[in-house]
């Protein structure tokens, strides 16, 4: 049995999804956190069934590939049971969803999700009076705390193999009903959808439905489309629209006692965070804070971890012979370990955190509202702050993210944008090389420095590539105090990320480097490197650790200290060489998953170009920071 | 893109504009205050009416004005309960009306 978990964007299905089947599909309090599918097999009463998590939709009418992917499996795939989920507090607006979905004709249920915040809007929800009125099962739940999930699955399996009855409530208005009617029987039995969904989805226009259409079927359309047009006095599609908008308005109006909402802490908090001027200072103080606290924490525990991982492998080490090929061997496995625990970790864990503490808190729309403004006037528009504030997390998700953008302009600009945005493998090897030998403020200096050239760079590429951008329209969802439970599984998730791929390849990549290094090998690559090294004013030996850093940008820094043989790096290389080693790092060539999901979401063309750009750029600062630093004479 | 040009005018609610003279319709980028308006008509093509009415903005919606971020930035409103950031390229399609 395969079940589908569909509604609009932000309305709680991926809690619902990681309720049943662990946290697998990262949540997050902004419409368009899911932009990939994720299923699970779970345990229905003792069947085996898959579950869907699918990427929120407003309508059936997609304009993005992540809402497309949505669509398109809910129409392909053989779903059994739809759930829809809705959030309570919008219900009005969602039923208009349902509306669309029921069209489909696939035995479906309704999740009435979010009802404790319907209550505080002072909305109280009949849910029997909507049961009878949809003709369809409703669940009421709050899945943020697990609450009506266990009664949403197990009534589940009870409405498989039958689709939603007719209601009497629910009917078009009559001469729409003849028109749809019409249309209605040139398609029944041709297709595997809902001949009635199909001939709606034709009336109001849908283009891709319409070219797998034989010809007299797209006349017919057209005709019936003009003759809606005449009788009603303006487009088919906006007279299906206000049909399905008055029907949910008329539902809303049957079910819903609007009583007086309480007063809400979170408006107050909103008037502030979105204020003309002290949302700024507010975002400023906010990013300022988070870089603190995680330079803050990551240096005191590197600090101490450096220590007890001197002493340790003293220890370790003290039978072996240095120079023979198994101390070569066993030290740089041993320095493996020590860079993913001593230099990487203690970053990483907090920055984890307060990046999820905002994510599911709400605040990232905001930023997105706040810095509208200044995209627009680079070419861009705000929504493509999401993917550039979740660049700062990882590069990977920040390119998926672009799916919410509907231009395949935009989502190109604003996946090289993100490459350029310093994610957390970045950023640790800003905060334990800048921020720990230079002092942070030089490591801030970088993130501003970081956030200069992004902004330059994502004019100029609009420049190059000019389109009018649609302008955005973004959801701005309620602020949620965010759950102590959801946030330790959701950097654990990603944690586990960095625990199961990353930090393996640091101990195998070190041990790689460690033996090449002692026959020699690292020469021929160091050499090969040596122009860019010599242009750069770094040691030659530093090469390898950039064809490293392309694997996992963490390997950078480690490689670094494996190459340069000591984590006492200061002795070896100067500040300055620290400087300019880190921001050819910060900038060149995205890590090897990135351009992996770069070229599926965007091309092999232009992640070319993306990897040509950044190297370009990364070598021209790199170089310009060298020589303004000999100019100024800074060691 | 428009796709109606030549009916731009008929996606409007249908009814007569209740348009008096001394509150000429503007664009809701023009609305810089908070106050109430009325959305009179929305000029573009079908993926602009769908997703703006997706969001409840659609002819004869009542919207709240919020606040409007500074450097020609968003508008931020109120519809049905849902707020939404909207550009100010997006803006410009939508022609409303100041309520009192």
């Amino acid at each position: 049995m395969k079940i589908a978990l569909i509604g609009q964007p932000n309305c709680g299905k991926s809690t619902i999804f990681n309720s049943i089947s662990g946290y697998r599909s990262a949540t997050a309090n902004y419409p368009g956190t899911t932009v990939r599918i994720s299923s699970s097999k779970i345990q229905l009463n003792g069947a085996l069934a898959e579950l869907a998590d699918l990427p929120g939709v407003y309508s059936l009418s997609t304009s993005n590939p992540a809402e497309k992917a949505a669509e398109n499996f809910l129409l392909n795939e053989g779903v059994d049971v739809v759930v829809n989920v809705m959030d309570a507090s919008l219900l009005s607006r969602s039923l208009e969803l349902t509306l669309e979905l029921r069209e489909l004709g696939i035995p479906m249920m309704v999740c009435l999700n979010m009802s404790d915040e319907a209550k505080r809007k002072g909305t109280i929800i009949s849910t029997e009076r909507l049961e009878a009125l949809l003709n369809l099962p409703v669940v009421e739940t709050v899945a943020s705390r697990g609450l009506g999930i266990r009664e949403l699955f197990t009534r589940l399996p009870r409405e498989t193999g039958r689709p939603p009855r007719q209601s009497e409530a629910l009917d078009w208005h009559r001469n729409i009903k003849e028109i749809i009617e019409r249309m209605e029987v040139v398609l029944k039995g041709h297709n595997h959808l809902s001949s009635r969904f199909l001939a709606i989805k034709l009336l109001e226009g849908d283009e891709d439905l319409l070219e797998t259409q034989a010809p007299e079927t797209q006349a017919l359309a057209r005709q019936l489309r003009e003759q809606l047009q005449v009788t009603h006095g303006r487009p088919a599609e906006s007279v299906i629209m206000t049909e399905r908008h008055d029907w949910a308005m008329h539902l809303f109006e049957q079910v819903a006692i609007l009583g007086k909402p309480r007063t809400d802490v979170r408006e107050s908090v909103d008037n502030l965070l979105t204020h003309p001027f002290w949302g700024y200072v507010f975002l400023t103080g906010i990013l300022v804070g988070v870089f603190w606290v995680v330079f803050g924490f990551g240096s005191r525990v590197e600090q101490v971890f450096l220590e007890a991982s001197e002493a340790w492998s003293a220890r370790l080490l003290v039978r072996m012979v240095p120079g023979t090929f198994s101390y070569a061997l066993a030290s740089s496995i041993w320095g493996g370990v020590v860079a993913g625990a001593a230099i990487v970790l203690p970053y990483l864990l907090p920055f984890l955190f307060l990046l999820a503490f905002l994510e599911d808190a709400g605040y990232l729309p905001r930023v997105a509202y706040l810095t509208d403004g200044l995209f627009h006037r680079i070419g861009l528009h705000g929504t493509s702050t999401l993917p550039l504030i979740l660049g700062y997390g990882c590069t990977v998700p920040a390119c998926l993210a672009t799916r919410i953008l509907p231009s395949r302009r935009d989502r190109f600009l604003a996946s090289t944008l993100a490459t350029l945005v310093p994610c957390s493998a970045r950023s640790t090897v800003i905060l334990a090389l800048v921020g720990f030998y230079l002092g942070p403020w030089w490591a801030l200096g970088l993130y501003g420095l970081n956030a200069f050239i992004v902004i330059l760079s994502g004019w100029l590429l609009a420049k190059l590539w000019p389109e009018i951008s649609p302008g955005m329209v973004l959801e701005v969802p309620r602020y949620q105090w965010p759950s102590p439970r959801v946030l330790t599984r959701k950097v654990w998730l990603r944690l586990g990320e960095f625990i199961i791929v990353s930090w393996p390849l640091l101990v195998i990549g070190s041990a790689v480097l460690g033996v090449a290094g002692y026959w020699h090998w690292d020469r021929v690559v160091n050499a090969g490197l040596s122009p860019l090294t010599g242009l750069l004013g770094l040691p030659q030996s530093v090469g390898t650790t950039l064809i490293f850093g392309i694997l996992r940008k963490e390997l950078s820094v480690v490689m670094l200290m494996q190459a340069l043989g000591t984590t006492h790096i200061t002795s070896v290389i100067a500040p300055g060489q620290i400087l300019v080693f880190t921001l050819f790092v910060m900038f060149y060539v995205p890590c090897l998953a990135t351009i992996a999901v770069q070229v599926k979401e965007i091309g092999m063309q232009l992640t070319a170009l993306i990897v040509g750009y950044t190297l370009l750029l990364a070598t021209v600062i790199g170089l310009a920071a060298r020589l303004i630093l000999q100019l100024i004479s800074f060691r | 893109m428009l796709l109606f040009p030549s009916q731009a005018g008929d996606l409007s609610t249908g009814r007569p504009s209740e348009n008096t003279e001394n509150k000429p319709d503007l664009s809701l980028d023009r609305v810089r205050r908070p106050c109430r308006v009325e959305v009179l008509q929305i000029t573009g093509g079908r993926q602009v009416l769908r997703t703006l009415a997706s969001l409840s903005i659609r002819p004869g919606d009542i919207l709240q004005v919020r606040r409007a971020a500074p450097f020609a930035g968003p508008i931020l409103i109120e519809s049905a309960g849902t707020k939404v950031a909207v550009g100010r390229g997006m803006a410009q399609k939508i022609l409303v009306r100041m309520l009192p």
